[in-house]
């Protein structure tokens, strides 16, 4: 579950996200920060407060 | 008419729940077009800790210290942080997508410089800080939070006017990165308050907000109607009063 004080637009998108990073396993992908921006791109969904880099940051810590 | 003229609704105090279902409401009826674009000025009562939608509440607040001074706990439908509210003046801008600018960040400079102009109004020089809060002397006095949902747009931020510092750090808890992102080592330190900065009456600070908030629009004082507030009771009742709602994550 990503929490923090950032803004998601739409709200209702962050769920579908999360489902996106968990169901393909998107830390075992080569390029991280490019499938979390194509995914926010193809869904108009925005962030604020935060960005792809700072996800994959924490998706590459997954794969120890 | 109804869409480009603002109807201003009168301060009232409301409970959390009640207060952030009723943007919820009014939102609603903008959206069905019963209801014209609104802004809304009003306080917390009891005071409240309202906690952002994505929030983990056990990091950011305090719910023993809220339970022993009786402040209530809200789950926001907006993102950003814990705020506590209480002696402060809270406003709501909502209105279709399209009235205001497209660009979120853009849209947040906009209405903090409507509030820059309420301090300017009553003698304080604030400043607009991206993303979304306004200084004095680079402290903290307002903050605001926005949603874009259907094609409506809300943002309902706080313009803080006394600080009790004590109180309100015992409700809150800041997170360790916060602490470690400021230079300042103690965190109540980088708020202030309308009333730290110049001693106003709050009558002053509400009709420089409601002035500031209605420069170079047409309005006009209008009241809600009674579809709007049965609906927030109901909206309140299932969503912001509800523990399954506040502590989800």
């Amino acid at each position: 579950m990503i929490s923090g004080d950032f803004f998601f637009y739409p709200e209702e998108g962050l769920p579908r996200l999360e489902s996106f990073l968990v169901e393909n396993k998107v830390w075992k992908a080569d390029d991280p920060e490019r499938e979390i921006a194509g995914f926010l791109y193809n869904n108009k969904f925005m962030a604020v407060g935060f960005g792809p880099s700072d996800l994959a940051f924490l998706m590459r810590g997954l794969r120890c | 008419m109804l869409r480009k003229r603002w109807r201003v609704l009168r301060y009232e105090k409301a409970t959390a729940a009640y207060n952030m279902a009723l943007d919820e409401a009014i939102a609603e009826a903008v959206a069905f077009r019963v209801a014209g674009p609104t802004i809304r000025f009003y306080g917390w009562e009891p005071a409240a800790v309202s906690i952002g939608r994505f929030q983990k509440y056990e990091e950011v607040v305090d719910l023993e210290g809220c339970r022993r001074q009786g402040v209530d706990v809200v789950r926001r439908s907006t993102g950003g942080g814990a705020v506590f509210h209480d002696r402060e003046l809270t406003y709501s801008v909502i209105c279709p997508e399209d009235m205001m600018p497209a660009d979120i960040n853009e849209a947040y400079r906009e209405i903090g410089g409507w509030i820059v102009n309420a301090l300017k109004l009553i003698g304080i020089e604030g400043t607009f800080e991206p993303i979304n809060d306004v200084l004095v002397n680079g402290k903290k006095i307002s903050g605001s939070a926005q949603s874009r949902r259907k094609g409506m747009f809300v943002q309902h931020g706080t313009l803080i006017y006394d600080l009790d510092r004590a109180k309100m750090f015992s409700v809150l808890k800041v997170p360790k990165d916060k602490l470690e992102a400021h230079t300042i080592i103690d965190p109540a330190e980088r708020v202030t308050s309308v009333r730290e900065q110049r001693k106003v009456p709050w009558e002053y600070v509400a009709a420089a907000m409601a002035n500031a908030f209605i420069m170079n629009r047409e309005w006009y004082a209008g009241d809600l109607t009674a579809d709007e507030l049965a609906r927030a009771e109901v909206i309140a009742r299932l969503r912001y009063a509800n523990d399954e709602w506040t502590f989800e994550r």
